[in-house]
């Protein structure tokens, strides 16, 4: 390589990483620089709930409760429910809502959010939904079912014929009201139903128990409908939600739930960032003090990996760092670096047994290849496994650890070796001192093995013996 | 340097195997005096709420009076007079009995299983962990113990209102329920053997086959002293630690793949010619001198991976805060027990097996052919 390419990648790269550092870290607020908000995107990186703080809640299907019918499709049942929780959460506010499943389990988290006690403990409770005649003083009255002749309604109106239920706010009556809207069949259903009640009441049944019951006017056949009753925001948003988690296919029971602080999380991640950071700093140091311009190449791609980590831990929508991502964070700086030292390593030994400065770092490089490819497979191997077995956040922790692996096999197998090819550029064969290499030949380095080497180390065909005088080895022992 | 490359390293297993044997027995003996004391297997552990399910009470009381002795104890005694209340006992057995569950009154009441400060500053908080009413989980006790706990957390909030109007301090619980941890478990425990089972086939392909074996039983040595710090050390065994053990399934291997992959270059280079796998894998050479060699070949390098890996999650473990350092000592356990897996117990073991392997067949080759000798007299042994 020319001194000349050697100084335009280097200022390339070196741009790249001021640049890298600056979006990575600095958030640029209104105006300064002329430029508008602007978010570092570190602080993209999506926190998983541990980090972030929230509330979480895990529901079983109540499998009492299931007909043989549900039994045989249950996957889909759950499914289904997965999508009305989705549905019912985000209509409600929480747009954070990450609803999961695993073994049949259905897992709810809220991230930033202290008390949404009042949607989990009505989630929880939902088991039918149904529309029947009112009759006076039947309010509470189990008794008062199909089979008492009392309920006129032809079809059996349930929770699955109701698309949505949400709060809407009647101007005239200054109070709140639940608007529903019914799916194409429900429509059908209520349409039939209102005009054979109208001008008496209908009564609504969440979980066999009475809820209210308005009047109906006129037959509505528009698909939509709502029950005005002088609510209040709340009262009104506690029965849509209701009504909506009675249209659940399935009926859930809470087997879990938790209040996360997010004081927890945010020192976490202050602790985090800190070590991180003083982490990366004392590698620097020992890098460079142990292996000098090698190290300080080492160096710079490692920080170019942790940067570009951190930026695809931001982009990656499937990502969530938590207590342990972070850690793993930690853990594959060192592991990056790792990939060096063994090259590194191999280096001064190929250098020591009498290599030129140039052919030690390719033959090094060259050798150490399959040591670094064979452990990191196995490392690889572990996260795809994580990422297949795992549940929510097992998972998200195998796709941390497979997104730093591959980077940083990229940084210390391509990058540092583009960045030492530069050093070199501008370093004789003399100034092997600077890349930490000494030539100090020990008397177990076999000569004869030298003199074969460096004939032939073009074609770097021979392997050296540097474990021991081969002609002698045997005495030894 | 020369006494170094010759250093007879895996000729020593026994001596090897005296550390992992100490600590294995330290662990039993913490692990039966707890167990014995407390009259319950389960604690010989300290097993976290995540496993055996429980509910967690949060109060935020700022670290003026959590770190002043005298008024920590007055707080802790409040609430655990509360949490202990015959009233409440009395209340949830009421519950029970509308809901058809016969209970007796000792069974009801709250029993503090674990207590400890978290966070800095004016939120550090006290934490309180109690059991459930019942750790196997049904829908009936399951919506009791949520019952109880809503009385609990009630009384406690009313104790800080009219005690401690001015201080707005915030209470918060939650609950845990047993079968989701024993979930966890179950996914963790296959999600490992899968990866072991992976890893032990890619090494067997790009390795030997004994490699392979000696690597995994590294593997589980590692683990396996995870689990005996863990138990001696009183760590919280919870979800963070499975992630713990997972993560040192997968990084820990690293080092012994750099020693084999040693091993078998320098076997490469002592049979000369073809560098074929098969060949390198049946052909008997001195194999405690080739590991050996190996093992101090790779020392600067498994010393400074081990160095660069440990800083940034030492300086997480010190000063991050509990919750973190239940994952990061762990971590830090596993990484130490995996650089002297990868040193000591792993090529000690492949040398054991793969000594007696050749053994046989150099003894198969002698009966056929009387005339050829043993190539190596250090394979005697």
């Amino acid at each position: 390589m020319k001194k000349w390419q050697s100084a335009v990648i280097l200022t390339v790269l070196a741009i790249l990483i001021i640049f890298g550092s600056v979006f990575g870290f600095v958030s640029l607020d209104n105006g300064e620089l002329g430029i508008k908000d602007y978010t570092a995107y570190i602080k993209n990186i999506s926190l998983g709930l541990d980090l972030s703080g929230g509330v979480y809640a895990v529901y079983e299907v109540d499998e009492s409760k299931l007909t043989d019918e549900q039994k045989d499709n249950l996957s889909s049942l759950i499914s289904g429910t997965m999508a009305s929780l989705e549905s019912l959460l985000f209509s409600k506010g929480y747009t954070e809502a990450q609803v999961t499943e695993s073994n049949g389990r259905i897992r709810v988290e809220i991230p930033d959010e202290e008390d949404p006690e009042r949607i989990f403990n009505l989630i929880g409770r939902p088991s039918s939904f149904e529309f029947k005649e009112y009759v006076d003083g039947a309010e509470g009255d189990l008794s008062l079912d199909d089979a008492s002749g009392k309920v006129k309604l032809e079809e059996k109106f349930t929770g699955s014929d109701i698309a949505n239920a949400g709060v809407s706010y009647n101007s005239e009556s200054g109070y709140y009201e639940v608007s529903l809207r019914f799916t194409e069949e429900g429509t059908e259903k209520f349409s039939t139903a209102t005009s054979a009640l109208s001008g008496s009441k209908l009564s609504i049944w969440i979980n066999n128990e009475f809820v209210i019951a308005p009047n109906v006017n006129s037959a509505i056949s528009g698909g939509a409908a709502s029950i005005s009753g002088n609510y209040t925001y709340d009262q009104a948003y506690d029965l849509a939600v209701r009504i909506q988690s009675g249209s659940f296919p399935l009926v859930l029971k809470m087997s879990e739930s938790n209040t996360l602080t997010a004081t927890l999380g945010s020192s976490a991640i202050k602790a985090g960032l800190i070590s991180g950071i003083v982490g990366l700093v004392l590698i620097f140091l020992y890098m460079i003090v142990m292996y000098k311009l090698m190290g300080l190449a080492a160096s710079l791609s490692l920080w170019y990996y942790s940067l570009t980590y951190l930026f695809f831990l931001a982009v990656f929508p499937w990502v969530q760092l938590t207590l342990s991502g972070i850690a793993g964070v930690l853990l594959s700086i060192g592991m990056a670096v790792d990939a060096n030292v063994i090259i590194f390593e191999r280096v001064k030994e190929e250098y020591k047994s009498g290599k030129s400065l140039y052919n030690a770092m390719r033959i090094g490089f060259k050798r150490s290849l399959g040591a670094i490819i064979d452990g990191n497979m196995t490392t690889i191997i572990g996260a795809v496994v994580l990422i297949i077995f795992g549940a929510s956040t097992i998972k998200s922790f195998g796709i941390t650890l497979l997104i730093g692996i591959i980077l940083s096999l990229l940084a210390s197998l391509i990058l540092t070796r583009i960045i030492i090819k530069c050093f070199m550029a501008f370093n004789t064969e003399a100034q092997a001192r600077l890349f930490g290499l000494k030539r100090t030949v020990d008397d177990f380095s076999d000569e004869e093995e030298n003199a074969i080497e460096q004939a032939e180390s073009e074609k770097a065909l021979v392997e050296p013996i540097s474990y021991g005088n081969k002609k002698k080895g045997g005495a030894r022992l | 340097m020369k006494k170094l490359l010759n250093a007879k390293i895996v000729e020593k297993h026994w001596i090897w195997a005296i550390a992992p044997v100490i600590i294995f027995l330290v662990a039993v003996i913490v692990f039966t005096s707890f167990a014995v004391t407390n009259k319950d297997v389960t604690k010989g552990m300290n097993i976290g709420i995540d496993f055996a399910g429980g509910s967690i009470l949060t109060v935020e009381l700022g670290s003026d009076i959590l770190n002043d002795k005298s008024k920590y104890d007055e707080h802790y005694k409040a609430i655990e007079n509360i949490l202990t209340s015959s009233d409440i006992a009395k209340q949830v057995v009421e519950i029970a009995k509308e809901m058809g569950i016969e209970i007796s009154e000792s069974a009801a009441v709250a029993s503090i299983s674990y207590v400890q400060t978290s966070g800095s500053g004016g939120e550090m908080s006290l934490v309180i962990k109690y059991d459930n009413i019942s750790s196997t989980f049904d829908n009936a006790t399951n919506d009791l113990t949520t019952e109880r706990n809503k009385l609990l957390e009630n009384q406690i909030k009313s104790y800080y209102e009219t005690n401690y109007a001015d201080a707005g301090v915030t209470i918060s619980t939650s609950y845990i329920g047993a079968t989701a941890s024993a979930d966890l478990i179950k996914t963790a425990l296959i999600a490992v053997s899968v990866s072991l089972v992976l890893i032990l086939i890619y090494i067997m392909i790009r390795f030997e086959v004994l490699s392979g074996v000696a690597a995994i039983m590294g593997l589980i040595h590692d683990v396996a002293m995870m689990v005996f710090l863990v138990i001696i050390f009183r760590i919280q065994v919870n979800s963070a630690f499975i992630a713990a053990l997972i993560t040192i399934v997968s990084y820990s291997i690293n080092n012994t793949i750099v020693v084999f992959d040693r091993v078998r270059e320098n076997k490469k280079k002592e049979i000369g010619g073809s560098k074929s796998m098969g060949r390198i894998r049946n052909a008997i050479v001195d194999n405690n001198k080739i590991v050996n060699a190996s093992v101090m070949q790779t020392l600067t390098r498994s010393i400074n991976s081990t160095i660069t890996t440990m800083v940034a999650i030492t300086l997480f473990a010190i000063i991050g805060t509990a919750s973190v350092r239940e994952f990061a000592l762990p971590v830090i356990f596993g990484l130490v027990a995996g650089f002297y897996s990868s040193l000591v117990i792993a090529p000690s073991l492949y040398c054991l097996m793969k000594n007696s392997i050749d053994k046989r067949k150099l003894m198969d080759r002698d009966g056929a052919v009387k005339k050829d000798k043993p190539k190596y007299a250090g394979v005697k042994n």
